[in-house]
């Protein structure tokens, strides 16, 4: 076990017990998040990154939710010294797990407005959390408790609130917010979105947790506020001292924030390594499908396709002549699988224009490739890396594929790829 | 050919907000207000904005799936703001629309075949040229026939909406208005709608109108480019002069703003502060000027019309030109930070 | 004709159309047996509409009753407890037959139950289908006269019918039905303003749809969940108020009548002492009540968008 790290997923899986059968949302996922770091997880709807979160601090309601295999090992602070233990998520009862959630570990959402409370000035959403685990000088007994339950107030809580308050000013104060004492009286439906999404931040952050969970927050946003969150959040990581763990769909968010990235693919990690590595040299197909699908902001058309001429275009051209050179974008074929019945061996050999026969029976474990991990047979050892794949040609997914997404051709043989030379 | 399919003129929308007790017109949500741009035929424009800035009005105006309040929109030399609802009936086939959420634009309790045959039915199409049809519009978008006696929740995001490039096809239009068609989608899924939209457009010579916040997608796609902020375009020309050299602050903010997926480039920022101003009482003179880097004295008494900078390109500026060309005066209000 | 190609005989062919709507169906049914309190609802509702059903069957009139809802009038025999002479529930004042009232009576509450909730149901769909798709004055006009419907208590209309009209089933119906629409009107107009909000809805309009065809094919398909949990539930509440009324006596006259509420009624004087008269036609009413309203919860969940697969 690295000191190093602060939370390790080893092996999870996770079943949905569904009408049409079980969903396997997670087929053991692999990842680890080191202290202080930004972990990106990218991956397209249905990957299972968003389960990955919510299984972090066991949101899921257990049925019809199972998990049958794995562990979430974290590295949890003991006391008020430096000291810690590790302790597995997965198998801690409700009452620990509570005192976990907004505390050592906490999340914020993607939809502001439906995870602020609309009833709630913002003021006291945060300060629910401050008094949940911090002390605020006021000792909250169980009668208060037993209240707080049925969602009535007793005068102490009232009294505890107040406490939290300054903790909570002071957290907006850092966020940037120019009226504190004004924000805290204010409902959610008043504020606008960046300004709700950064009450979501305050309230994930106030009580220094060790680790925030942020499920797609800025993907509502629009693209200047979506600027100023992300320029908080960056911000703020460096002061506080916590790690990130940011979902998104989104690759230019995620490679303006993380410090490593991890893609998954119908329920398992595909490829993780740092943030350049795998932007500059993807080395699972999905990766580099991916990479390449998607326009390109700053030219016309895509790189690795077969003419030369993107960048150096000329500025003035006729309308004719940008819709006869307007490129295709490079296509990954078919649609991601159906998790009720995923195929076997590796889940992305169907779409997979460098797939071989390994690829359709045995799963691929995570592996070492120069700078990242790989889960794909392309990198086992007795092989040697496709040309296509290591020049980052993306050309190969502007071909149309078979029928049915698999390409019957695949452009490596498995005895195309040769194996080590001896001795 | 390139003559104008579509022009438009001077378009407004306002929305009345009816207040007090006996439901007066308190004021008016000033949607758009004051658009003009022309889309020769063949072509693609784009209509960029953030949320409030009345690109979706735009679209829905000119089908006239609401009235203008005022403007001149000409469909092919004809007259449309003002045709009667009848007359433009007769003309719908012709422009189309598909919309943005995959979820809501399909009815759920319609099988997909009955969702193609209506437009067809309601066109005076006889029963059995609307199954050849169908059959061949599913087709056209990448989907087999069998599917269409299934329900719409049966289908990914990315088949709905190929489902509904499918019904604006129907009727054989010459202009479609797309409104964000791609903003629900994965990367992946994404890329595959728009090299269909792209072929058709070729294939059938259509004319798109495309409506997006997703500027790399607009780069992609379009032709020109129109950037609209609080009713109004602020910028609009060819799409490689507007994305090299834009002109207007909001469009450098804006272009400045968009995440780029390449760790290493660490893009010199504007980053504005403050929220996108309500369009019920857009700021007096130049709408942009409490959020503008440059904002002078006349930007607060006159508001810069729309004229062209150079051939083609157009922005609505007193002081356009690139950031370094300008000081920035009001340096409390904006960031420039690096990355 | 031209011959159709393959592909179009897959596309048009009967069985192929029904496909999905069978396994909607389907689906459904799955859904419905996780509830076993919907069962159990569900169960006594076949019962009772059974009952309704094969009464002449299950309790043929006797010999010399004027017709089959007035029981034979046997001024000899007292009041007699379940099972005296073959009678399971017993007899009631003037020696009616209970077992037969109660058969009957399930006749009676079935159709006034049915009848005046469909009047409802319709009357309000129209009503409130045409104030939220249209808005404006219309919204306008339909709910004034919504509220003035509202805000009638519905004793005083029952008493105001009675007394125009003359007691009896019919017209406590029409007080019913009277005081029940409303509430749809309400019910149907709400759902109808969220449904115009999608976006089918103006693709409808862009291909050239009008606007009866918007609301006939668009928005009342997809508004008539609640209806019917709405409705299911209410045929309870109907019934219930139409024994109510008919206990008070707005009801048909005359002790031999048939229906849930007189029997009640004409009981009470005799509650002490002979349990029967009262609590037997009283559990029939709630039985009655309670297997509607089983099965409207279960309908409600099973119909639930959020709880789809």
């Amino acid at each position: 076990m690295d000191d190093d790290k602060l939370l390790e997923i080893k092996d999870l899986h996770l079943h949905f017990h569904t009408y049409g059968g079980t969903v396997k949302a997670l087929r053991g996922v692999n990842l680890a998040i080191k202290h202080g770091e930004t972990l990106g997880l990218v991956g397209e709807s249905g990957c299972g990154k968003s389960q990955t979160a919510m299984s972090l601090l066991q949101l899921t309601p257990k049925p019809p939710a199972e998990y049958p295999q794995g562990e979430i090992l974290y590295h949890r602070k003991v006391g008020r010294g430096s000291e810690r233990k590790w302790i597995d998520i997965l198998r801690l009862p409700e009452p620990d797990l509570r005192r976990i959630r907004g505390n050592d570990i906490s999340m914020i959402f993607q939809e502001p407005m439906t995870s602020l409370n609309p009833v709630l000035p913002c003021g006291e959403q945060i300060c629910e959390v401050i008094v949940q685990h911090q002390d605020v000088g006021v000792k909250l007994r169980a009668w208060d408790r037993f209240w707080l339950r049925r969602g009535f107030k007793t005068r102490r809580y009232g009294k505890a609130l107040e406490g939290a308050a300054p903790r909570a000013i002071g957290m907006l104060r850092d966020i940037g917010i120019p009226d504190p004492e004004g924000l805290m009286e204010r409902y959610p439906h008043e504020l606008s979105g960046g300004m709700r999404q950064r009450v979501m931040i305050a309230i994930g952050l106030s009580c220094d947790p060790d680790l925030l969970v942020a499920d797609e927050p800025t993907t509502a946003l629009d693209v200047t506020i979506q600027a100023q969150i992300m320029d908080l959040m960056r911000s703020l990581k460096t002061r506080v001292g916590a790690s990130i763990l940011l979902i998104t769909h989104h690759l230019g968010v995620v490679a303006e924030m993380a410090d490593r990235i991890a893609v998954m693919y119908a329920g398992r990690i595909v490829e993780e390594g740092p943030a350049v590595d795998v932007f500059k040299a993807p080395k699972h197909p999905y990766t580099l499908g991916l990479l390449n699908s998607i326009p390109d902001l700053k030219g016309g058309s895509e790189e690795g396709g077969a003419d030369g001429a993107d960048a150096g275009a000329p500025a003035v051209q006729t309308a004719q002549e940008r819709s006869r050179r307007r490129r295709d974008l490079p296509v990954i074929p078919g649609t991601v699988p159906n998790l009720l019945n995923p195929p076997a061996g590796c889940s992305y050999h169907p779409r997979c224009p460098f797939a071989f026969e390994r690829c359709r029976v045995k799963v691929p474990e995570l592996q070492k490739a120069e700078g990242q991990m790989v889960a794909c047979h392309l990198y086992d050892p007795d092989i040697t890396v496709p040309a296509a794949l290591r020049n980052k040609d993306a050309s190969v997914y502007l071909r149309p594929p078979g029928a049915d997404g698999f390409n019957p051709n695949p452009t490596v043989k498995e005895s195309d790829l040769g194996g080590r030379a001896e001795a | 050919m390139s003559e104008a399919l579509l022009e438009v003129e001077d378009l407004k929308k306002h929305f009345p907000i009816r207040g007090g007790f006996i439901r007066r017109n308190v004021n008016h949500v000033r949607a758009v207000d004051g658009v003009s741009f022309d889309i020769p035929q063949g072509q693609t424009l784009g209509l960029v904005g953030e949320s409030g800035c009345g690109k979706t009005t735009v679209g829905r105006t000119l089908l006239r799936l609401t009235d203008p309040t005022a403007g001149s929109i000409r469909f092919r030399g004809q007259e449309i703001a003002t045709l009667s609802r009848r007359r433009m009936r007769e003309l719908r086939p012709k422009m189309q629309i598909v919309f943005q959420d995959p979820m809501s634009s399909l009815n759920p309790r319609m099988t997909i075949k009955q969702i193609l045959t209506e437009p067809l039915r309601l066109n005076g199409v006889g029963r059995d040229a609307a199954h050849k049809r169908i059959v061949e519009l599913l087709e056209t978008v990448g989907m087999t026939a069998e599917q269409a006696n299934r329900f719409p929740h049966e289908f990914s995001g990315g088949q709905r909406q190929r489902i509904g490039v499918a019904r604006a096809l129907a009727l054989n239009p010459d202009f479609i208005v797309l409104d964000e068609p791609t903003s629900a989608l994965d990367v992946s899924v994404q890329a595959q709608v728009l090299n269909l939209l792209s072929r058709l457009q070729k294939e059938l010579d259509l004319t798109y109108l495309f409506i997006s916040h997703d500027l790399s997608v607009i780069r992609h796609l379009c032709d020109e480019v129109a950037v609209m902020y609080l009713g109004r375009i602020v910028e609009k020309g060819p799409v490689e002069k507007v994305f090299t050299s834009p002109q207007h602050p909001y469009t450098q903010a804006l272009l400045s703003a968009v995440p780029i997926p390449d760790p290493e480039t660490r893009a010199k920022r504007i980053i504005l502060t403050g929220d996108v101003p309500s369009p019920v009482n857009p700021p007096k003179a130049c709408r942009f000027h409490p959020r503008c880097p440059r904002a002078q004295a006349i930007c607060r008494e006159i508001d810069p019309p729309l004229e062209a900078k150079e051939a083609g390109h157009l922005a609505a500026c007193h002081f356009p030109g690139p950031q370094e060309k300008w000081p920035i005066t009001q340096t409390r209000e904006v960031k420039v930070s690096e990355g | 004709m031209v011959a159709l190609t393959e592909k179009e005989v897959r596309l048009t062919g009967f069985r192929a159309a029904m496909a999905p709507r069978l396994r909607e169906w389907k689906y459904g049914l799955y859904r419905l047996w996780q509830s076993k309190l919907a069962i159990v609802g569900l169960a006594l509702v076949v019962l009772y509409v059974a009952v309704a059903l094969f009464a002449p069957l299950i309790s043929p009139s006797e010999a010399g009753s004027l017709d089959d809802y007035r029981m034979r009038l046997h001024f000899s025999e007292g009041l007699q407890p379940p099972g005296w002479h073959g009678k399971p529930f017993g007899t009631g004042e003037n020696g009616i037959d209970l077992f037969h009232g109660v058969v009957w009576g399930t006749r009676i509450s079935m159709v006034m139950g049915l009848a005046i909730t469909a009047f409802g149901a319709v009357v309000g769909t129209i009503l409130g289908g045409l104030a939220g798709y249209f808005g404006g004055k219309t919204d306008e006009a339909i709910m004034r006269l919504t509220d003035v419907f509202l805000a009638m208590p519905i004793l005083i209309l029952a008493m105001a019918v009675t007394v125009a009209l003359g007691p009896g089933l019919f017209n406590i119906g029409l007080a019913l039905a009277l005081t029940w629409w409303p509430s749809y009107t309400r019910l149907v107009r709400g759902t109808v303003l969220s449904i115009r909000e999608n976006q089918y809805v103006e693709a409808a309009r862009a291909v050239g749809a009008s606007d009866m065809r918007i609301i006939l094919r668009h928005i009342i398909p997809n508004s008539l969940s609640p209806i019917l949990v709405q409705a299911t539930l209410d045929i309870g509440s109907v019934v219930l108020l139409s024994a109510a009324l008919s206990f008070i006596g707005f009801g048909p006259s005359g002790s031999n009548f048939s229906e849930w509420g007189n029997l009640v009624s004409r009981g009470q004087s005799y509650m002490l002492g002979h349990w029967w008269v009262v609590t037997i036609p009283g559990l029939a009413i709630f039985g009655f009540v309670l297997a509607f309203n089983l099965l409207g919860d279960g309908l409600r969940d099973l119909l639930d968008p959020r709880l789809r697969k």
